[in-house]
């Protein structure tokens, strides 16, 4: 259970509606959110005009005839992609997100299996419009002039601004659609409400306490992106800067000089990569290495490596970074302690998109490294043959149009996580394995084996496929994706070992072409015998 | 083109044998976060913009120069 003395204090929201019109008016004028074009200038909106925004994009919606519709919304980070899910989220309609990653047939997939009617898109998936009949809309988001259009004419409309302030939303309802990877081969639609996000984001605050300015590049079509790093801070009034680009998000977070920034460990690691590089550079690697023995807490820049130290830092994540808080997947608790003797703290937290997502998190003021933190104050937790159970305010309704999915991810009212874990006495929670089946990698990703092995049962040279994530050697949270193929012995009876492998190589680098990186198959191994099975004659996964 | 490229992974990640034929994930083990900011480099010093989804079709090194020379640009 939740530690629930000293919260912050918060306010919590229902419905989007009243979040939306209370942020405009608390905030006003206060800088909302700032993103910098490819040539690094600044633009940002203030809390008055994205509410106002958001309103009147409603209105245009509403005008439109979107109301009470699936919506998808496939574009990459931007103001428009949260003004466009906030107005949908604003008159009622639901909001459908899609990974940006994926290849063009899952999201073909994904848009018809969630019904959508309308799609807003950012200009490079305009190709995907052909793959639909005409009663599917698409509209686009990414082009400034069209989308200022948009709002000046719900600006103008208020017979449709009317209406949509007097619409009755029901806060418990279905709102949100996210994809989540499932132990089958296609990703499952996780049903959302506004009530079940809102309630999560704002008790992240109330045990996390933040101020300054906020960098985040998490992607908003996941949870973790949308619940945690955006709506959450919008709720304390701070300044966020959003990076919908991996190419300028460093060259951004620099900029813009966070106080804090959220994050997966593969953007922590890479910090400390580049900052380990630079101190190499500089040939003074031993020095650093020495100084990661010390103890915590007294990294004060004065000695004359500690100075330097500091300007490296300085120039990788600006002046002001204090706290990073990190999610998504595994962070090893040796990086935590060497940004921790940088003077940043790292709050781990742990969370699900069906859970939406956070399930617990670190606090600022009590931070115990190698756990994920204390459960939020509107979840229990209960640990059930070491699997995680949670129950509370924001789980998922269900998986869309999948009853019995749903059933089986419920135990009287309580959601199984899937994950292995134990709380302490003190009330934080460890995470030390999985029971689902899927591979989780550093950038927070996760996708499942079956997926990957259907992928390979196409190839007509592969009789039996066992995909798994393998350590890369590098760190022991480095994930490579590898698969062990017993190849198909009557087609390829006729061919040396090196030309089966040759063969399925080039057949894999085909597949490959159409895997986002995180999820393209870095080593194949051939298998001389049929692959070891369990007794349902399934292939034993170890 | 190449001995470019060389020194922009080099600056970026610290590599420093780097051919035609590396990969920038099996030899190099490099994240996707790395693979996208030399592509970033690279794109800078050209001044071409090498949409993201088109990155992960570019595996080795030469690739790159592949894409750069399809793409007009030649050194």
């Amino acid at each position: 259970m939740c530690d629930h003395q000293n919260l912050n204090k918060v306010i919590y929201f229902d419905d989007f509606r009243s979040f939306i019109n209370d942020i405009g008016q608390r905030y006003d004028q206060k800088d909302c959110l700032s993103v910098y074009d490819r040539q690094a200038q600044i633009h940002t909106i203030s809390y008055q005009d994205f509410s106002d925004n958001v309103v009147a994009f409603g209105a245009y919606l509403q005008s439109k005839g979107y109301s009470n519709k699936h919506c998808a919304i496939i574009a990459e980070n931007s103001v428009e992609w949260l003004t466009t899910a906030f107005a949908l989220a604003y008159i009622g309609s639901i909001a459908v997100s899609i990974d940006t990653e994926q290849a063009d047939e899952t999201i073909i997939e994904m848009i018809k299996q969630a019904d959508c009617e309308v799609v807003f898109y950012s200009s490079g998936f305009k190709p995907l419009q052909k793959h639909f009949t005409e009663s599917v809309e698409f509209i686009m988001i990414d082009d400034k002039s069209l989308f200022t259009q948009m709002l000046d004419q719900g600006k103008n409309d208020q017979d449709s601004l009317e209406l949509i302030n007097k619409k009755t939303i029901d806060a418990d309802a279905c709102s949100f659609i996210y994809y989540t990877s499932g132990t089958t081969s296609t990703s499952k639609p996780v049903m959302l409400s506004q009530k079940a996000i809102l309630f999560n984001a704002i008790d992240a605050m109330a045990l996390v306490k933040v101020q300054g300015r906020l960098f985040t590049s998490l992607p908003f079509y996941h949870t973790y992106g949308l619940t945690c790093s955006i709506i959450d801070v919008l709720s304390q009034g701070l300044s966020i800067c959003i990076n919908g680009n991996m190419k300028t998000s460093m060259r951004d977070m620099i900029m813009f000089e966070p106080h804090y920034m959220m994050a997966v460990p593969l953007i922590v690691e890479t910090i400390y990569k580049y900052f380990a590089l630079e101190i190499n550079k500089l040939k003074k690697a031993d020095e650093l290495e020495d100084f990661m023995k010390g103890k915590s807490g007294i990294f004060k820049g004065d000695s004359a490596n500690e100075a330097l130290f500091k300007n490296v830092l300085r120039k990788i994540v600006g002046n002001n970074l204090k706290m990073i808080v990190c999610g998504g997947a595994h962070i090893s608790e040796q990086l935590i302690r060497k940004f921790d003797r940088l003077g940043i703290i790292i709050l781990q937290g742990y969370g699900i998109t069906e859970c939406s997502p956070l399930v617990s998190v670190n606090r600022d003021n009590n931070n115990q490294i190698g756990s994920v933190g204390r459960v939020l104050p509107h979840y229990q937790v209960k640990i059930v043959d070491n699997e995680i159970y949670v129950k509370g305010t924001s789980l998922m309704l269900g998986y869309y149009k999948d009853q019995k999915l749903t059933d089986e991810a419920f135990a009287d009212g309580w959601f199984k996580t899937g994950d292995i874990g134990h709380q302490d006495k003190q009330g934080f929670l460890y995470i030390t394995g999985r029971k689902k089946n899927l591979i989780v990698f550093k950038n927070g990703k996760k996708t499942s084996p079956e997926e990957i092995e259907g992928y390979l049962y196409n190839i007509p040279y592969v009789k039996e496929v066992l995909a798994y994530g393998a350590a890369a050697g590098v760190s022991i949270d480095d994930v490579k994706l590898c698969v062990t193929i017993y190849p198909d012995p009557i087609l390829t009876q006729q061919m040396a070992s090196y030309e089966i492998l040759d063969l399925l190589q080039k057949e894999i680098d085909k597949i490959n072409t159409k895997l986002p990186a995180y999820k393209q198959i870095q080593m194949v191994k051939i298998s001389e015998n049929s692959l070891p099975k369990t007794g349902l004659n399934k292939i034993k996964r170890s | 083109m190449l001995t470019t490229i060389q020194n922009i992974i080099t600056e970026i990640i610290g590599h420093k044998t780097i051919t035609l034929e590396t990969d920038f994930i099996k030899d190099l083990e490099l994240s996707s976060f790395d693979i996208v900011n030399i592509i970033s480099a690279v794109e800078d010093k050209y001044d071409i913009v090498i949409p993201t989804r088109d990155i992960w079709n570019i595996h080795q090194v030469k690739d790159a120069i592949a894409y750069l020379r399809d793409h007009g640009i030649n050194e």
